[in-house]
């Protein structure tokens, strides 16, 4: 199975999310004064819809630290999931407030994956996650589709400092 | 988990419990398929009772040890009615068996260490070498948008972050589970390889073949009279063959079919198939362990 990882400038479509959808003040406010902040995707017919694991991951790391403040960018009744129903594990977009808390979230993902994989280690099982790094005025994308068992050791050998 | 439930042997149920697993296995090992969900039904009520103990006693980790042990105890069942499924030839029926017997192992492994699983990964790697030799290589899986769940053990909408229970994990003796209310809309029924659940296969509606036919390689196994519980693993040699049916005649001669065509534009093109010869190389017994 192949693993790979990709990084680009990022242009996540905020503005037209907050306006199609009505999203009220205080859900935007959660830019401010959240860590790591669980975006909708964006789809080919101007809908966004959450990934499969986004609820289940946003209730995995307030479960397991307290001191990484995470919450999910929707109004609470507007939080629809695309469910694909297959072994591999779609995760959301993860926004991060600062490139400092990087290294903490993909630890996260990581412990998250392996809690999914338990019973069926010796399975074939793809991951998708991207992560949009918030670092000061510039944001960038780190994407990864891959092996899930690779996805921990790919990001140990990468400087994320240095991205 | 499964460890830690016969730490409380001292209770009387844990230890009946503990009694009927370890005859459930001896009648496996000695092949008695009959009565496949018995020993499932008596214990039923023992479990209920321990995990009322556990409640009723604050121990959080016997409440949830329980519900692993009797999820261990329907395998046990389920792969009894396995083999029978197979002993009487319903191979549509023994698919869904089949991927019963799988799910209960990967709960199971869900919530059990490596190297507490007793004989689990042995039976997964049984499990999986029948698989296939099952015809069914490709599954419809459903592409849905939800909008409303709650959740099997608070009844809060799973989605909102008031319910903080964590889909798949043991609550209690209860395994927080989401359950649908209100699909949005139905995007696609896609085909896949690997879904997550292998139940939904895709078959011909007009397909006339003897179960025989249909299961051909998981038939042509079973003649083997290879005795349950031996793990296996097939390899397979790929030939090209020349197919029986088709006349041969020179190149540029008129198809021997009667389409008017010239051999080499006609059947002349499918002269030869692939063949797949399997060769079983047969590997240890699985030995069902002690409690």
């Amino acid at each position: 199975m192949t693993h790979g990882f990709s990084l680009s400038p990022s242009d996540y479509p905020f503005e037209k999310y907050f306006s199609d959808y009505s999203i009220s003040n205080v859900t935007k406010d959660k830019l401010n004064g959240t860590d790591i902040l669980i975006l909708p995707s964006p789809y080919e017919n101007s809908k966004y819809y959450f990934a499969q694991e986004a609820v289940s991951f946003v209730k995995y790391c307030r479960s397991i630290n307290n001191d990484v403040k995470t919450d999910i960018l929707a109004d609470e009744d507007k939080i629809e999931v695309r469910a694909l129903h297959s072994f591999d594990i779609w995760m959301p977009i993860i926004w991060i407030a600062s490139d400092i808390i990087l290294p903490t979230t993909i630890g996260l993902v990581a412990n998250y994956i392996y809690e999914r994989m338990k019973g069926r280690e010796k399975e074939d099982c793809t991951v998708k996650v991207s992560f949009i790094i918030r670092d000061g005025k510039k944001t960038k994308e780190l994407h990864y589709d891959g092996d899930a068992r690779a996805f921990k050791e790919t990001f140990e050998k990468i400087d994320i400092h240095k991205l | 988990m499964l460890k830690c439930f016969f730490r409380y042997s001292d209770i009387p149920e844990v230890a009946q419990i503990n009694d009927m697993l370890f005859h459930k296995k001896l009648r496996l090992q000695g092949k008695d398929f009959s009565e496949p969900n018995r020993e499932f039904q008596e214990s039923e009520p023992l479990f209920k009772c321990i995990k009322h103990y556990a409640i009723e006693n604050n121990i959080e980790e016997l409440a949830n040890a329980q519900y692993v042990v009797s999820l261990y105890m329907k395998l046990l069942c389920q792969l009894s009615s396995y083999y029978k499924s197979l002993m009487e030839k319903e191979y549509r029926e023994s698919w869904n068996i089949l991927q019963d017997c799988l799910d209960l192992a990967f709960w199971i492994g869900q919530y059990t260490i490596i190297e507490n699983r007793y004989e689990i990964p042995q039976i997964v790697d049984l499990l999986t070498g029948y698989e296939s030799l099952y015809p069914y290589k490709v599954f419809a899986s459903t592409e849905m948008i939800i909008t409303k769940s709650e959740c099997s053990i608070c009844g809060k909408p799973f989605q909102s972050l008031d319910c903080q229970h964590i889909k798949g994990n043991l609550y209690w003796g209860e395994v927080a589970l989401e359950n649908v209310t209100e699909i949005k809309e139905f995007q696609a029924v896609a085909m896949v390889s690997h879904p997550l659940d292998k139940r939904c296969v895709m078959e011909l509606s007009d397909d006339t073949r003897t179960k025989e036919e249909k299961f051909q390689l998981l038939n042509e196994f079973l003649e083997q009279q290879i005795p349950a519980f031996q793990l296996f693993s097939i390899e397979i040699h790929k030939t090209r063959r020349q197919r029986p049916d088709i006349k041969i005649v020179e190149r540029n001669d008129k198809c021997p079919c009667g389409s008017g065509k010239k051999f080499k534009n006609c059947c002349g093109q499918d002269l030869y198939y692939e063949h797949h010869h399997h060769i079983i190389h047969l590997r240890e017994h699985i030995l069902f362990q002690k409690n």
